[in-house]
């Protein structure tokens, strides 16, 4: 039964100051194309890593590729309702599905998860 | 409850000054101790640590070590020696998660 949970990959590093968002990004890429189920939550300033413009993130190319990617696996962002940002700001503007949470509905979810990966 | 032959999986993605590394060794060393499988994965920053002496010796003792080839890579560090390194991708990290007892991620 425990196989059927999802790995989680918590994201909290900020992509416009650290490499370590991105590779968080492609971690969790990395684990989905294994053939696990993967849940990513972005709290605080990880929240960037929808930012519409990537040439001030970290790494930015990456990100936007890895994005795709994951938006093509049909696996969406969870975000720290807190720490999300308004559309209009120039966040998110490919859509990437996107389902906001609150702290408690985190907490939920790792409760839920079988593995973590917390960054 | 007997450990031994149970599988550990580590993870360690930070430089060798950050706090984790000691963690990550003693809870290592630990583990040997009771006869744990241990398996540790260094990625990222941690690959800088694949050449450090109390790495090197719980390899010694009986783990086994995995590092990233592409943070190697990225880092224009040369995939050197590979007969003491298992230079591998995120399949392998894969495998760990899933099928290690227990699996911790120093990050």
């Amino acid at each position: 039964m425990e196989e059927t949970l999802p790995v989680l990959v918590l994201i909290s590093e900020d992509p416009r100051r650290s490499h370590r968002a991105n590779e968080a990004l492609r971690i969790a890429l990395g684990v989905a194309a294994g053939e696990n189920d993967v849940t990513i939550v972005l709290t605080g300033p990880a929240v960037h890593l929808l930012d519409t413009d990537t040439d001030d993130l970290v790494d930015g190319d990456d990100i936007a590729k890895y994005r795709g990617t994951l938006a093509k696996l049909g696996i969406p962002f969870h975000i720290d309702r807190s720490a999300m940002p308004d559309e209009k700001d120039g966040w998110n503007a490919e859509g990437h599905p996107t389902i906001p949470v609150s702290r408690e509905e985190i907490a939920g979810l790792i409760a839920g998860s079988r593995r973590f990966l917390i960054f | 409850m007997a450990l031994t032959k149970r599988k550990l999986g580590l993870l360690l993605s930070t430089k060798p000054e950050h706090a984790n590394l000691p963690t990550a060794v003693r809870l290592s060393n630990a583990a040997l101790e009771q006869g744990v499988d241990l398996y540790l994965y260094l990625i990222d920053d941690g690959v800088l640590a694949k050449d450090r002496p109390e790495v090197q010796e719980l390899a010694a003792r009986g783990a086994k070590l995995f590092v990233c080839a592409y943070a190697c890579q990225k880092r224009r560090i040369p995939l050197s020696d590979p007969d003491r390194f298992n230079y591998c991708g995120l399949v392998v990290l894969t495998d760990l998660i899933n099928g290690c007892d227990r699996f911790l991620a120093f990050n």
